[in-house]
């Protein structure tokens, strides 16, 4: 049976009112005491930390770090597998592979344990012959919008492609997926993979709210994450990668909501060009208001996009907050079905761990107030923290007293953002 | 620093305990169900206490199969049958229930 459907089986239940009102009052009152009362110089501005000279070593060393590339080289290869030869049925694993595991699975990832996407990325695994593993030299200020747009076009393929879960649709994105990054390397170099590949981009930039940093010398920092974030010199065009994923995560969320159904269910618009659509103007009014709130910020010597690469940092705990509060429920449901579906990629009857009998663990969805209370504190100790970093941010090129107004307009919009994230989830 | 970490903890445990309603009741929930050849405009939404069996009862017009969101059950129907496919409703969350061919969305299960 092929289930047309995409892979999110189960929907969270709606906030219940009051929790959102008690959350949209703390996160006013929050915001306003943050622009009024905390600090009014800078804090977070240079990057420092417990160093961990042994831990550095141990986690450089070849002996963790060529098994560790090996073993996710390997679940990638699992999924490669399904994908060319499995059937083409939604319980065929790199379904749930690519959104879930990766997707949605890079967030947590990268919060925790900061920036191992990059150093288990397949593609640097693949190029690794023209140096894909080799470590890079920090960023500088070059310039995310390839990674961007990927972002963009990958959220598109998630969420506007109906036929996004069938096999040959996937195959062909994969293709495309692969194609961009390494034809891209070839043609420049293998600094195009952290600038372009969308997942390695994305999971980097959440990595800076990590506790987990490198000082100059390459030692491991522990690290406050709110400073890790705000000492950060973020890439050029990194706000438009914010955007994308805040726009798009915030689109996911009007989709479920029962008018959007009610006016597309039966309608004679296509849901490919109804849900493109609606992707990009939720992007673009995203994108719009966010620069629009930055106008105050500009200065003689300090163009508008300049101003936005400067602050986008501040992006980045939305992002993060809105994403665990959609989507932790479908990675703890749907991502213990996919690893049972990896134990048998071809659908052959295979059960290496005598896993494929077993059903996933529901224990976590049978207490639906415990779920509510969680993701409406992921969104708003996200917001808290990218108040905080903006505030922080903020402080550096302006005086307090100037830069205390001049904050206001993006302070409101966040909360804002915050405040509808929350009221779509409540439906 | 340890007193903010106590009061962290202490939010946590209180979260945890609030959110430990203990689903127990096994009580059985039937829904009748019409499959037509034309979707609904919109689908209804049927309220399923946590824990409990749900006992769907699916008279078709049309022959398919009939699947459940989530709990991943499915049933083929038959036009002019009525089906019946009971489960348990073990996790919280909304599951849209809907046929293929024709492909529609006939009712979403609350689970609360």
């Amino acid at each position: 049976m092929i289930p047309l459907h995409g892979i999110a089986s189960r929907e969270d239940l709606p906030l219940p009112f009051p929790l959102i009102v008690a959350a949209a009052a703390a996160v006013l009152v929050v915001t306003f005491w943050i622009l009024l009362f905390a600090w009014k110089t800078p804090r977070f501005r240079d990057r420092k930390g417990r160093e961990m000279p042994r831990l550095t070593r141990f986690i450089d060393s070849p002996w963790f770090s060529r098994p560790l590339r090996l073993l996710v080289g390997a679940l990638w290869l699992v999924a490669a597998l399904a994908l060319v030869f499995g059937p083409d049925r939604v319980d065929n694993p790199v379904f749930g592979f690519v959104f879930v595991w990766l997707w949605v699975g890079l967030v947590p990832l990268a919060l925790l344990f900061g920036d191992v996407y990059r150093r288990t990325n397949p593609l640097r695994l693949l190029l690794r012959v023209i140096g894909g593993t080799a470590s890079t030299a920090p960023m500088g200020r070059i310039s995310q919008l390839p990674a961007a747009v990927a972002l963009l076009l990958f959220s598109w393929y998630e969420l506007a492609e109906p036929l996004a879960a069938t096999l040959p649709v996937l195959r062909a994105a994969a293709a495309a997926w692969l194609a961009f990054v390494v034809i891209g390397v070839l043609a420049t170099s293998t600094r195009w993979i952290a600038r372009a590949d969308p997942f390695e981009a994305f999971a980097s930039t959440v990595a800076k709210l990590s506790p987990w940093s490198r000082s100059p010398s390459g030692t491991l920092l522990l690290i406050n994450p709110l400073r890790n974030l705000a000492s950060w010199q973020p890439p050029r065009h990194l706000w438009m990668l914010g955007c994308v994923l805040l726009g798009s995560t915030l689109f996911d969320a009007v989709t479920g909501a029962p008018w959007w159904i009610r006016a597309f269910q039966d309608s004679d618009v296509s849901s490919r060009l109804s849900g493109t659509l609606g992707l990009l103007s939720v992007v673009a009014a995203v994108a719009g208001l966010y620069l629009l709130c930055l106008l105050p910020f500009r200065q003689r010597n300090r163009p508008l996009l300049r101003v936005a690469d400067d602050l986008s940092p501040g992006l980045v705990p939305l992002v993060a907050g809105y994403f665990l509060a959609h989507y932790a429920t479908m990675l703890y449901l749907e991502g213990q079905r996919t690893a049972i579906r990896m134990a048998d990629p071809l659908a052959l009857g295979w059960n290496p761990f005598g896993i494929a009998e077993a059903g996933p663990n529901l224990a976590l969805l049978t207490m639906p107030t415990l779920i509510a209370i969680t993701q409406v504190l992921f969104i708003v100790v996200g917001h808290v923290c990218a108040a905080l970093v903006t505030h922080d941010i903020a402080l550096r090129e302006l005086e307090a007293s100037q830069a205390m107004s001049r904050q206001v307009p993006l302070l409101i919009l966040m909360v804002v953002l915050t405040i509808s994230g929350m009221l779509l989830m409540f439906g | 620093m340890t007193g903010l970490r106590r009061v962290l903890l202490a939010g946590i445990l209180a979260i945890a305990v609030a959110g430990c309603s203990s689903p127990t009741q096994n009580e059985t929930t039937t829904i009748r169900l019409e499959i037509t050849d034309t979707a609904p405009s919109e689908p209804r939404e049927e309220k399923v206490p946590l824990g409990n069996l749900v006992r769907l009862e699916v008279s078709s017009e049309v022959d398919g199969v009939l699947h459940v969101h989530g709990f991943e059950e499915e049933k083929p129907l038959v036009a002019g049958e009525t089906s019946f496919l009971t489960f348990a409703a073990g996790m919280s969350g909304a599951f849209e229930v809907e046929t293929h061919e024709p492909d529609a969305i006939w009712m979403k299960l609350i689970v609360s």
